[in-house]
């Protein structure tokens, strides 16, 4: 099959999973149900990621194309994770704040998830690291890349900070009143999980566009 | 990554050398081959550490690999 087509029809698919397991309320469909749902969507993922590694192997093994370095991996790897965290917090936190502001009892199975993408994200960076084995995995270009990604991940936390500070500190207190402390907490973690997101989305375009102009 | 203003003959050193390839050039001198790439294209200044392990690589001077445009 055509490798555009097997993108075509496995990404839709991984992200279908994706909303299923993570973002649809939790539906019963017995136990059965739920482990053939659960084994399906890693079914998915792993044809997904196998069929990214022949697409890296294949640009690798062509001496006269660009391959697609290790730490251009680990940071589309991460942003892939970081968007899946943010996207899955983001819909989920709503449900983690209970009547009084306080954690809603929803807060742990919600934690269990983000868990559960922590050590997907982990299990898949293990994976590579051993294909790496016998690679340079990093140098001086990929550390002053990742410096300038990190720089703007600061930038773009200060800004989120700063903006928070001001909000609170600038409006009538009868407008915040959606600032109980579990909300605040959220966001306060979103803003986090993002400044991630946004050092993995600098360093991927930063190895995409030196790869496209070299 | 914008142009530098360091010039270099990394790819007739390599096609002088026995059409060494880039990744036995990353290998020698501990880089990703993405570096070696990068350079050759001009769209990474080395720093004088790694300058000096490219020039040791093929045996020549540091002045010989690199030039100042």
């Amino acid at each position: 099959m055509p490798m555009f087509l097997r993108y075509a029809i496995l990404v839709p698919l991984a992200i279908l999973a994706f909303y299923v397991l993570f973002v649809l309320p939790d539906i019963d469909l017995g136990w059965l149900g739920g482990l053939a749902l659960l084994a399906g969507a890693w079914v998915v993922w792993y044809l997904l990621w196998a069929t990214l590694q022949k697409s890296v192997a294949a640009a690798g093994a062509d001496n006269a194309a660009v391959p697609v370095s290790p730490g251009e991996q680990r940071a589309w790897i991460g942003l892939a994770f970081t968007a899946a965290i943010l996207v899955y917090y983001a819909l989920r936190a709503p449900l983690m704040v209970a009547a009084d502001g306080s954690m809603a009892p929803e807060a742990s199975a919600i934690g269990k998830h983000i868990g559960m993408l922590v050590a997907g994200w982990l299990v898949v960076m293990q994976v590579l690291r051993r294909r790496w084995l016998d690679k340079v995995e990093e140098d001086e270009r990929d550390r002053g890349i990742q410096a300038r990604a990190c720089n703007w991940a600061r930038i773009g936390l200060s800004v989120f900070v700063l903006g928070i500070a001001m909000m609170f500190a600038f409006s009538p207190l009868d407008r915040l009143q959606w600032a109980r402390p579990m909300t605040v907490s959220n966001l306060l973690m979103m803003g986090l999980i993002a400044s991630s997101m946004l050092e993995y989305a600098v360093t991927g375009v930063a190895y995409w566009r030196d790869r496209r102009s070299a | 990554m914008s142009g530098t203003p360091i010039d270099n003959c990394i790819r007739r050193l390599r096609f002088e050398h026995g059409e060494m390839t880039q990744q036995a050039l990353a290998d020698a001198c501990g880089i990703t081959r993405q570096t070696v790439i990068a350079l050759e294209a001009g769209k990474y200044a080395p720093s004088l550490e790694l300058a000096f392990r490219i020039a040791r690589a093929f045996g020549v001077g540091v002045e010989d690999a690199f030039q100042w445009k």
